[in-house]
């Protein structure tokens, strides 16, 4: 059934133990092959050095591996030139840079949905411009009408959302969004954190202004996020930190200063280079599961394990009822039992890590007067044998 | 809506979103004894009695102490330990663990009572 499975699991130390743990929280993080925790590993032990800053050898290295990394994603992403791709700590960081430049900018509306990530909704409170299109719990597509009508009554300079849902795993129709978006003059910001590896993200063909999305949920490193603003939005933009790598020069006086050209501009301060030099090993991982082949297997086994949990009586699942328009998630809560209760027990009993809670959406559970809910995310790795042995374990538990 | 209680020791993003707030003070002092009480009559009749407001208090007390976060992380390690060589013993730590230390302070009184009167 699992037609590849074999050879992802063994490029994973923490799959092959005697015990594997069944690892179902990839939409938090996904496991890191080898041969990219070597490639981090190889930092530390030949060449550690700051980037960009001396002219030693070992800077020499890390410079080549970082700009090697930088035109990987470029080439990923088919951005028009690799001065477009900030790296940053995270997909946070990422959105937090381009909301608070864009809201020191613009005076309209911030378009939105209501069950973005804390992320795509904090950065953007403060400004009480935030106008949010609403995605009920049962919503089986995106509601395009409302979309359209929010341009029609408010005036909006902006849209940002989220690309598939952490939630839900619902996917939005971004490629129409922004042509909308752009016919009544507004940017647009995807966060693509949840697609980047089962959606071609090509920002030429959908167009976008900005994107985000963070490695350490492409089996790549953590604390490597990544920016793409488009070359003729790059003056919009400001930094969020200063100092450090980013300035070009300061008056003799610090009255005055002048930063460096994009991307160096974004990237003030030491960097997280263990990460940033495997960023060219996970993108080449990435390239060779291929994101078709990707999410055909993720959808094969969301319809596998929704089917079998079918059969556990007054369990909900949010969002499609398809699991084929929910990617690799399934969300659901079972109706007089609390979800974080069934994690920890899942763990210490069968070795099965899940995420439970609320998903970084709060103000979307308290809209809807949801309970905590549990999470299974899958990756390539994952296995229907886990999903059956998932299925055992739930139904051992006397809920 | 109803009031949220979130912890800030394993409070990330959610993860232990809680929306009932239980009272201690209320489930010793009335849910056990109540529990207590029921599960008695329960045994004696041999589970014969079928009264449905019987009923509903037996299970409403039953979840309200069962729901308590009461060391709730080690009542979730030690019952899912247990549960992989028992399922069943496993389930029913988790299940009754709450009950347990909840009717130790009734448990001392009693013993006190005891001795007192003897």
């Amino acid at each position: 059934m699992n037609f590849f499975k074999k050879d992802y699991r063994k490029n994973y130390k923490c799959l092959n133990k005697k015990r594997a743990p069944i690892y179902f929280d990839n939409a938090c993080i996904t496991l890191k092959t080898d041969e990219i925790v070597e490639a981090q590993v190889s930092y530390y032990y030949e060449h550690p050095s700051c980037h960009l800053r001396s002219q030693h050898s070992f800077a020499k290295v890390t410079n080549k591996k970082i700009d090697a990394g930088r035109n990987a994603i470029h080439k990923l992403i088919n951005s028009q030139k690799s001065s477009e791709i900030v790296f940053t700590k995270n997909s946070t960081e990422s959105l937090n840079i381009v909301a608070q430049s864009i809201l020191r900018k613009f005076n309209n509306k911030i378009l939105t949905t209501n069950l973005e990530h804390n992320s795509n909704t904090i950065s953007w409170i403060s400004s009480k411009k935030l106008l949010r299109i609403e995605i009920k719990p049962t919503d089986e597509q995106f509601d395009m009408v409302s979309y359209r009508q929010s341009f029609i009554d408010n005036k909006i300079d902006f849209v940002s959302v989220f690309h598939i849902s952490n939630v839900t795993g619902l996917c939005l129709p971004i490629k129409e969004m922004v042509k909308i978006a752009h016919d009544h003059g507004a940017l647009f910001m995807l966060d693509a954190a949840q697609s980047i590896l089962c959606e071609k993200i090509d920002v030429q063909e959908l167009d976008v202004d900005f994107l985000c999305f963070s490695l350490h949920k492409a089996y790549g490193p953590s604390g490597v996020g990544i920016l793409y603003i488009k070359d003729k939005y790059t003056s919009l933009i400001d930094p969020l930190l200063l100092g450090g790598h980013g300035v070009f020069d300061v008056s003799a006086d610090a009255s005055s200063f002048s930063l460096m050209p994009p991307p160096d501009r974004y990237e003030a301060g030491l960097m997280n280079y263990s990460g940033l030099v495997a960023v060219e090993e996970t993108v080449k991982y990435i390239n060779e599961i291929g994101y078709k082949k990707n999410k055909e297997h993720l959808i094969k086994l969301n319809e596998y394990l929704t089917l079998k949990l079918r059969e556990i009586p007054n369990l909900v699942i949010l969002g499609p009822t398809n699991p084929s328009l929910r990617s690799g998630i399934i969300n659901f809560y079972i109706s007089n039992f609390d979800m974080n209760n069934l994690a920890l027990l899942l763990d210490s009993s069968y070795d099965i890590m899940v995420r439970s809670g609320v998903h970084c959406a709060h103000s979307w559970y308290h809209q809807y007067d949801l309970p905590a809910t549990l999470r299974v995310s899958f990756a390539i790795y994952n296995t229907f044998e886990e999903c059956d042995k998932f299925v055992s374990a739930l139904k051992m538990i006397k809920f | 809506m109803s009031k949220l209680i979130l912890s800030n020791d394993e409070e990330c993003c959610g993860a232990s979103f809680e929306k009932n707030n239980i009272s201690l003070l209320g489930l010793i002092t009335l849910s056990i004894p109540i529990f207590f009480a029921l599960f008695i009559i329960k045994v004696i009749t041999l589970n014969q009695y079928k009264n449905k407001t019987f009923l509903v208090l037996y299970r409403s007390n039953n979840d309200l102490i069962k729901n308590f976060k009461l060391l709730n992380n080690l009542r979730c390690k030690l019952s899912g330990r247990v549960m992989r060589a028992s399922p069943c013993l496993g389930n029913w730590i988790f299940n009754y663990l709450n009950h347990f230390i909840l009717a130790i302070p009734w448990l001392l009184i009693l013993i006190i009572a005891v001795k007192i009167l003897i």
